[in-house]
């Protein structure tokens, strides 16, 4: 049996090798010889042999090479199937090999070819095709990749829109891109780079197509990886607007607006609340009236989303406009910061009621006049804090309580000095603890960075929530936006395991700064000013550096404190209302 | 700084996270060999290929993005808790 093989081996290798030297003489190989070559052999093995030497050659491949051959050769006239036969010599049989010289040529050869015929199936230079219908232009163009579908829009695009100059299929391509799925359109922006007049049309069409289907946007806006920046979402509404597309214009606003209240991821709400700002800039009006959202303040118009894309330009005006609300309403700092201790409020229990109803009716006032005075406000506003920078809309609700924090010390210089310097520094420890449990763990906190209450109960409450999957992934993955979406699962999984890892380091170093600042606090109480301690001296440069800041400040905080409580002028500011 | 019982507590959700991550990190790599089979079933049918091949590359392309996007949380999760990180730090 092997003598036969081998026999018969050796009998087409040297009639391979026969035809192979033909070529050669000929210079360049010839695309029918090959063909009729490769006819000549039987044996998948044999071929492989003859042509490249020793080694394995998946029967699969060879099966696919055969039956191409064959199309190719009886069936020239068909493009489409002539360039798929191109694609998996080059691609399955000839890239793996081309590290051996007799592949290496036919590669050459075949890429060539490859490259030809591509560009004759270009639908712009192909005059056989410009007569086609819609039907027959979206069949072909699906045909596409996506790299060839991009450049196919730019040669379309590229021709202008006015009448006379206008490609034959732009109204065609421009109903192909309405009727796209997201899938093909994310596609093709990762290839359609430049220039970007054409990715806006492409993009203004694609969502004129689809501005009601919320599923679709959210698909083509927080696509895996990113194709679109809200730049050029917000430029698209821009102009559909300008094209009398205001329905669609308003349909996008809306999802958007809803997308970026409820998310909770913070990408995708970044995104929203970046391409609202970025439209609002040049339409201020139609944002305020598409979206609507329940009021922040007491007396306030303005919404939650409205605000949330206040420049931070306009935060000092905001906040003198609190100011002066609080004031007209009798609000005083200590009435807000003592009310967050009544039992109304509740982080754990109230969480989505009693705070979020409060804002919904856009009324601060039960939380801020119950009149309770003691050192558990800091622990309440901390939790309020991580509250707020949890919700959908953290903004101007963070401004106002790192504003109201701000005041802490003259707010409480009419505590005692050792009450006031306590919950000066707790206030800005926690301040500095959630800045660094968030710098430890992202750039940009998501959600649970900002919870450092000294509540555990408040942390696994959250944790629980958040680690929880919400799907399990299971041995056989499903289509592949399951998989994206568990992936996505994935990545909030592992973040979350780190910000508890950086939540739990950053607690251990803001209680190792807490403790070295309460012990510079004595010495500073007896010698203010320059004149410090060795002990100061000392911690000051013992102090890691991300600390060392805080450290070196403590002693003249305790000195503004001092100066607030004995000087009468502040004594007075402290004990007005706002 | 932690009592037993908050570090035991903070430890529990750690490891659940990371249960989570490799799950769903093993689908996507499931996916990509299971796409190839499908490929080489298709190639032996003598199907086109080229979108099944498409849609492997993009998976991979996705996966890829995402362990350079998750490996400085896994680096500080594996750090933290060194009895995870030989399965965090094995992608294949």
């Amino acid at each position: 049996m092997h003598s036969t093989y081998a026999e018969q081996d050796r009998k087409t290798v040297s009639s391979f090798e026969a035809g192979s030297a033909r070529v050669k003489k000929a210079g360049f190989i010839a695309n029918a010889q090959f063909v009729s070559d490769l006819k000549k052999l039987e044996s998948a093995r044999t071929l492989y042999r003859a042509t490249f030497g020793e080694g394995k050659l998946p029967q699969a491949q060879l099966t696919e090479l055969k039956r191409t051959v064959a199309t190719y050769n009886t069936s020239p006239s068909s493009l489409y199937a002539r360039r798929q036969f191109l694609k998996n010599v080059v691609e399955y049989v000839l890239k793996p090999l081309q590290h051996k010289k007799a592949a290496k040529k036919l590669l050459r050869y075949f890429q060539a070819e490859l490259s030809a015929l591509t560009s004759e199936l270009k639908l712009v230079s192909n005059p056989e095709f410009l007569t086609m219908s819609r039907e027959e232009f979206q069949k072909s163009f699906n045909h596409f990749t996506p790299k060839e579908q991009a450049e196919t829009i730019v040669e379309i695009f590229s021709l202008g829109s006015s009448q006379e100059n206008q490609h034959p299929h732009r109204i065609h391509l421009i109903r192909t891109i309405e009727a796209a799925t997201s899938e093909q359109l994310s596609e093709i922006f990762e290839h359609l780079k430049k220039p970007a007049h054409i990715r806006a049309s492409v993009l203004r069409y694609a969502l004129s197509g689809h501005a009601s289907q919320k599923e679709f946007l959210s698909a083509l806006f927080f696509s895996e990886p990113k194709v679109l920046t809200s730049n050029e979402v917000a430029d698209a509404i821009r102009s559909l607007k300008s094209k009398n597309r205001e329905k669609e214009a308003e349909a996008i606003l809306v999802m958007l607006s809803e997308t970026a209240k409820d998310s909770t991821g913070s990408k995708k709400k970044l995104f929203c609340l970046e391409a609202l700002s970025k439209f609002k800039e040049s339409h201020p009006d139609i944002v305020k009236n598409s979206v609507s959202r329940p009021a922040l303040t007491p007396t306030s118009n303005t919404t939650a989303g409205d605000s949330s894309l206040n420049s931070e330009n306009s935060t000092k005006k905001k906040n003198t406009e609190l100011l002066e609300e609080f004031r007209k309403n009798g609000i005083t700092f200590d009435s807000f910061l003592s009310s967050l201790d009544s039992k109304s409020w509740n982080y754990e229990k109230t969480k989505k009621r009693g705070f979020e109803q409060a804002i919904a009716k856009g009324s601060f006032s039960d939380f801020f006049l119950t009149p309770v005075n003691n050192l558990e406000k800091k622990k309440n506003v901390v939790n309020a804090v991580s509250y707020i920078e949890e919700t959908a809309n953290p903004g101007p609700l963070t401004r106002l309580f790192r504003f109201l924090m701000s005041l802490i010390p003259l707010a409480s210089a009419k505590k005692s000095v050792k009450e006031a310097e306590e919950l000066t520094l707790k206030a800005k420890l926690e301040l500095f603890n959630i800045t660094l449990a968030a710098d430890v763990a992202e750039k940009k906190p998501v959600e649970a960075a900002t919870n450092t209450s000294e509540n555990t109960d408040t942390n696994e409450t959250k944790k629980d929530s958040i680690t929880t999957p919400r799907s399990s992934a299971s041995s056989e993955p499903g289509t592949p936006g399951d998989v994206e979406a568990g992936l996505q699962e994935a990545e909030a999984a592992i973040r979350e395991a780190a910000v508890i890892v950086a939540n739990g380091e950053a607690k251990t170093s803001a209680a190792r700064t807490f403790s070295q600042v309460l012990r510079i606090i004595p010495p500073a109480r007896k010698k203010t000013g320059n004149d410090e301690t060795v002990e100061n001296t000392q911690l000051r440069s013992n102090a890691p550096a991300a600390i060392r800041p805080l450290v070196e400040t403590k002693v003249k905080d305790y000195d503004a404190v001092n100066s607030a409580v004995n000087s009468r002028e502040h004594r007075r500011s402290a004990s007005c209302n706002f | 700084m932690f009592d037993e019982y908050t570090k035991k507590s903070y430890l529990k959700k750690i490891e659940t996270n990371v249960e989570n991550y490799l799950q769903h990190r093993s689908a996507a790599v499931t996916y990509i060999l299971n796409k190839d089979k499908e490929i080489e079933a298709a190639i032996k049918e003598g199907k086109d290929p080229s979108a099944l091949i498409h849609k492997k590359q993009k998976m991979e392309q996705t996966l890829r993005d995402f362990l350079n996007r998750t490996q400085r949380n896994v680096d500080i999760v594996a750090k933290a808790v060194p009895s995870l990180a030989p399965r965090l730090k094995n992608n294949k």
